[in-house]
């Protein structure tokens, strides 16, 4: 290990592995020998953040009870009364869990999210012509759509959207990245239309 | 309906970090609001070349169409583009130069130069690419048009 890091100056070395204040080896939010607050650490992944297995299907439940409770413990409030590091330690880890919470939140987020982790990009999915043609018209059909019209659009798009999702799910729990994508660019385009119609 | 359209898109403009806007160009703010070529063509005609491309990351797709005449010059170019200010920018202005330019000399048009003009920031040169996809995908089409077997199909 210190082979490894040795272009780490002993002192980045020491903050990477080891409590700032009493130099246990910790990895955690909290150090876990003198229970002081750490910064966060360089590479962060949003599932570690909020201790969720990785993987497309969460219960929301247990993330918004993951997400409070270590807001609970994390936020500012909490530290008032210490040293200024400590203030912007949590002020820190605080926006990392809150950032982590609504990334992993919406299903669209945390599936661009999760590809992201595994390498793959959006721009990369190459849809097919039908589909691009589909989307166009959409779009030229919410431009001449009066209100019941728009309404009856948003009832399709909604439709599409559950199919999608589906999909999605279907494709991460079989491990079909790439599929995955594809249906998750789909879920964009509907997102987009929606936005339009609402 | 247009101004509301604008307007929301203009709010989305604002970067989430801090409320502060974006820095798109005036450039890219004046094609957005006035943009260049804004229809359609007839896509039917052996004259039309049709270039539909998408972003997929983006949810953007994009239409643009050159009407070309018998020396070879584009004479017409319509784009009609559903995403971001910098993609309707980017098609806009792609439309606006090719016009006038014969087949081979709007297949020179590069990203790099409708970047450049727009100011685009990095995050952005992906819209730039779009619309050189679509300019070429529109010259692609035409090209397949003027086969003499595709040609004898439709006179």
């Amino acid at each position: 290990m210190l082979f490894v890091r040795s272009w780490l100056t002993p002192r980045q070395l020491r903050r990477l592995l080891s409590c700032w204040s009493c130099n246990a080896a910790s990895q955690e939010v909290i150090c876990s020998q003198c229970g002081k607050i750490q910064p966060p650490q360089q590479e962060v992944n949003y599932f570690k953040v909020l201790h969720q297995e990785e993987k497309f299907t969460l219960r929301a439940q247990d993330l918004q009870k993951r997400f409070r409770d270590m807001q609970r413990v994390l936020h500012p409030d909490k530290f008032a009364n210490c040293s200024e590091k400590e203030k912007n330690f949590s002020a820190d880890q605080s926006a990392l869990v809150n950032q982590a919470y609504q990334v992993l939140l919406k299903p669209i987020q945390r599936a661009t999210y999760l590809l992201q982790l595994k390498g793959i990009s959006l721009a990369e999915v190459q849809l097919s012509q039908e589909f691009l043609l589909e989307m166009m018209e959409f779009n030229e059909e919410i431009d001449r759509a009066d209100d019941s019209k728009r309404e009856e659009l948003l009832g399709q798009i909604a439709e599409f959207e559950e199919l999608a999702m589906a999909e999605l799910q279907e494709h991460f729990a079989n491990k079909k990245l790439s599929e995955a994508s594809e249906s998750l660019a789909k879920l964009k385009y509907f997102e987009n239309l929606r936005n339009r119609l609402s | 309906m247009l101004s509301r359209v604008i307007s929301k898109s203009l709010n989305s403009l604002k970067s989430p970090f801090g409320g502060q806007t974006a820095c798109y160009h005036e450039k890219v703010i004046d094609h957005y609001e006035n943009p260049r070529n804004v229809g359609s063509l007839d896509k039917t005609s052996n004259k039309v070349g049709t270039g539909l491309v998408g972003a997929p990351a983006c949810g953007d797709v994009m239409r643009l169409q050159v009407k070309v005449d018998d020396q070879g010059k584009i004479v017409e170019a319509k784009f009609k583009t559903f995403g971001c200010a910098s993609a309707i920018a980017s098609s806009s202005l792609a439309t606006e130069w090719i016009k006038g330019k014969t087949v081979d000399e709007a297949l020179r048009l590069k990203n790099t130069d409708i970047a450049k003009e727009l100011c685009l920031p990095p995050v952005k040169l992906h819209c730039s690419m779009l619309a050189e996809d679509a300019v070429r995908a529109a010259l692609a089409d035409y090209r397949i048009k003027q086969k003499p077997e595709a040609a004898s199909d439709k006179p």
